[in-house]
């Protein structure tokens, strides 16, 4: 009986841990010091790194960026890139993980240089990584004129 | 596991954007005086803890069967 109750809580505990997310990793506040769109929606991807230092599953990602203010909110889908990163310090390598269309819970959380401030998460992401380095990039779909722009940075379709 | 970073893009951290073809990326510093602020945060769960702990309450288990 003891074994079992033992057995019992040591399954809650598994579970336990398995429903809690651990902040795997940020890279900082937004300080709002600077003034280069970091989601131009024209065929870009702005990333920045970040180190696993044991086996991750990424469940939820947050990200705060300029974004163009031509672009029309709101935002509800958004992309995601993982690069690695074999060589510290040279930049964003192989492209690991790319999803897209991904739907966010979004809002506007300021306005600098310009630019709008959007907070965007993704949840539901299931991402497994291995130790290494890697970047790490969210980038907004959003409107230009009733234009949906695609991530390869055509015009896309009209959205339906 | 250890987080770091302050948000902002420079050094080690400086982040690249990728405004083209791939693989060009370029560092953000090389726009010169202008920066980009990108803020991340990635939650979920460390592997080794849920699966080894996983593990191990399967293996009890089927050692009382």
């Amino acid at each position: 009986m003891r074994i079992q109750m033992g057995l019992v809580g040591l399954l809650a505990v598994c579970v336990g841990g398995s429903a809690h997310a651990d902040v795997l990793w940020d890279n900082g506040s937004f300080d709002g010091r600077s003034g280069l769109s970091s989601n131009s929606l024209w065929e870009t991807w702005t990333a920045d790194d970040f180190i696993v230092a044991a086996p991750i599953r990424i469940e939820q990602a947050t990200a705060e960026f300029y974004v163009d203010p031509p672009a029309d909110g709101p935002f509800e889908l958004a992309d995601i890139g993982v690069w690695t990163e074999p060589v510290p310090g040279e930049g964003p390598q192989d492209l690991v993980v790319e999803l897209r269309n991904l739907p966010i819970s979004s809002e506007k959380i300021g306005e600098g240089f310009g630019y709008d401030i959007i907070a965007a998460t993704v949840e539901g992401l299931g991402i497994e990584l291995e130790p290494g380095d890697y970047f790490f990039s969210m980038r907004l779909r959003a409107l230009f004129g009733g234009l949906l722009l695609g991530h390869d940075g055509r015009r896309g379709s009209q959205r339906s | 596991m250890a987080t770091t970073g302050d948000g902002v893009l420079k050094g080690r951290d400086a982040g690249w954007i990728f405004p083209g073809h791939p693989p060009f990326w370029v560092p953000v510093r090389n726009y010169g005086l202008y920066d980009t602020d990108f803020a991340f945060r990635l939650e979920g769960i460390p592997e080794p803890t849920t699966a080894i702990l996983a593990l191990f309450g399967l293996a009890a288990l089927g050692r009382r069967r």
